[in-house]
């Protein structure tokens, strides 16, 4: 079940929006689809963020994969438990494994995000 | 639906890893199909995984002494030791007509393979489950994951992929021989450690030469191609770098792929690493 207070983006990421700043994951369809994690490269605090070019870099079993920025803004906060627990991605992919928190740039940006009903019927889950 | 052919030639590690990026930088800026790659290496190298750990992995001193070559991928996975093998490189997307996710890429590719060891008188098999547990070793062929070519149990050939969205570089080793213990020496292991893991492996990696199929590189190339076109209507044109790619990949070779900070640091940003004299397993 897709949480219904988050938004996603075509490239399975998911973001929980609280005020002018944005925890950002990937989805349980991303994880799925990826197979274990078994490493993680965040991105740094304090880092710019521009909106689909690479943020952090997800190894799993079988590829390495760019996370896209979602949004253009300032990386303030990362989930530095996934250097040791990269599986928190496959676990709790709406929880625990959280990947970054940013500080958006234009909260305009938000209104191109989908939201569950939209991204549920990209990845063919809507019933 | 036209693909690239890029003619099979033998170069440096640097080098043929910087030329797979650049083709891959071409496919995202939709400046060519699909591209299948085959080459080989100027010398026995040891490519290491995007995030493997160089120097806790990889004996550097045995490297150095043996005059072995040593490449970070951009690609997934761990170690391999390229030197009896053909090794291509696929680089496409679902724009071209190239399956959705990562799995479905996968089998793409293995399925032609498949077709195209048949014609060699192989009968391979996908291998269809994650390895068990956690990865314990350095090396990439102790372990196949989903849709790994298999002859009889045993792994024939190793691939890895690097994605942005849903356009992919997939890395594969050809095995045409196996040696392991020429592999495990060059870890970083005790030598006893180091035979017990070569007698794993060898248990577990299987190679041409071992199925004693022996054929000539033009051959089986001619023959992976030939399956691309029978299963998914694939031509092929043959075409060497566009002066842009080539450029591009220059300099990848001297900023990324031939530098000390690529291939020993990436991944390993606090180690203590010693100086190993910037290029020398360019």
């Amino acid at each position: 079940m897709l949480p219904k207070d988050l938004k996603y983006t075509a490239e399975h990421e998911w973001l929980k929006i609280e005020g002018d700043r944005a925890i950002v994951g990937i989805t349980n369809y991303a994880q799925k689809e990826l197979g274990d994690v078994v490493f993680v490269d965040l991105p740094a605090v304090g880092q710019r963020i521009n909106i689909k070019e690479g943020m952090a870099t997800i190894e799993s079993v079988k590829a390495v994969s760019e996370i896209y920025a979602p949004v253009n803004g300032e990386i303030v906060e990362i989930n530095d438990n996934l250097e040791h627990s990269p599986e928190f991605i496959n676990q709790d992919p709406y929880g625990k494994g959280w990947i970054a928190i940013v500080e958006l740039t234009d909260q305009q940006e938000l209104d191109q995000l989908l939201n569950s009903t939209t991204y549920a019927e990209l990845i063919g889950e809507s019933k | 639906m036209i693909w690239r052919l890029i003619p099979y030639r033998v170069a440096d590690p640097a080098w043929n890893m910087a030329v797979d990026e650049a083709l891959f930088r071409s496919y995202l800026e939709e400046n060519t199909p699909p591209v299948l790659r085959f080459y080989g290496w100027s010398k026995p190298t040891i490519s290491i995984g995007y995030f493997q750990d160089t120097v806790a992995e990889i004996n550097l001193a045995r490297l150095r002494e043996l005059d072995y070559g040593l490449v970070r991928r951009t690609t997934g996975g761990r170690a391999v030791l390229h030197d009896c093998e053909l090794t291509y490189a696929v680089i496409g997307g679902v724009r071209s007509g190239l399956p959705l996710g990562l799995m479905p890429s996968y089998l793409y590719i293995s399925h032609a393979l498949i077709e195209a060891f048949s014609e060699l008188e192989i009968i391979a098999k996908l291998h269809q489950g994650m390895p068990q547990g956690k990865i314990k070793s350095g090396a990439c062929f102790d372990a196949p994951s989903w849709y790994e070519l298999m002859v009889a149990g045993k792994k024939l050939v190793g691939s890895a992929q690097y994605r942005q969205g849903e356009n992919f570089l997939q890395h594969g080793s050809i095995l045409l021989d196996f040696d392991a213990a020429a592999l495990t020496k060059v870890l970083n292991l005790s030598s006893i450690e180091a035979s017990e893991y070569a007698a794993i492996l060898q248990r577990k990696v299987t190679s041409f030469a071992d199925l004693g199929v022996f054929t000539t590189l033009e051959r089986m190339i001619t023959t992976i191609c030939l399956a691309f076109q029978k299963l998914y209507q694939i031509e092929f044109e043959i075409s060497d770098l566009t002066s842009g790619e080539y450029q591009q990949a220059q300099e990848l070779m001297e900023l990324k792929y031939a530098t000390d900070n690529w291939n020993l640091i990436r991944g390993n940003k606090e180690s203590q690493l010693q100086s190993f004299g910037g290029r020398i397993f360019a």
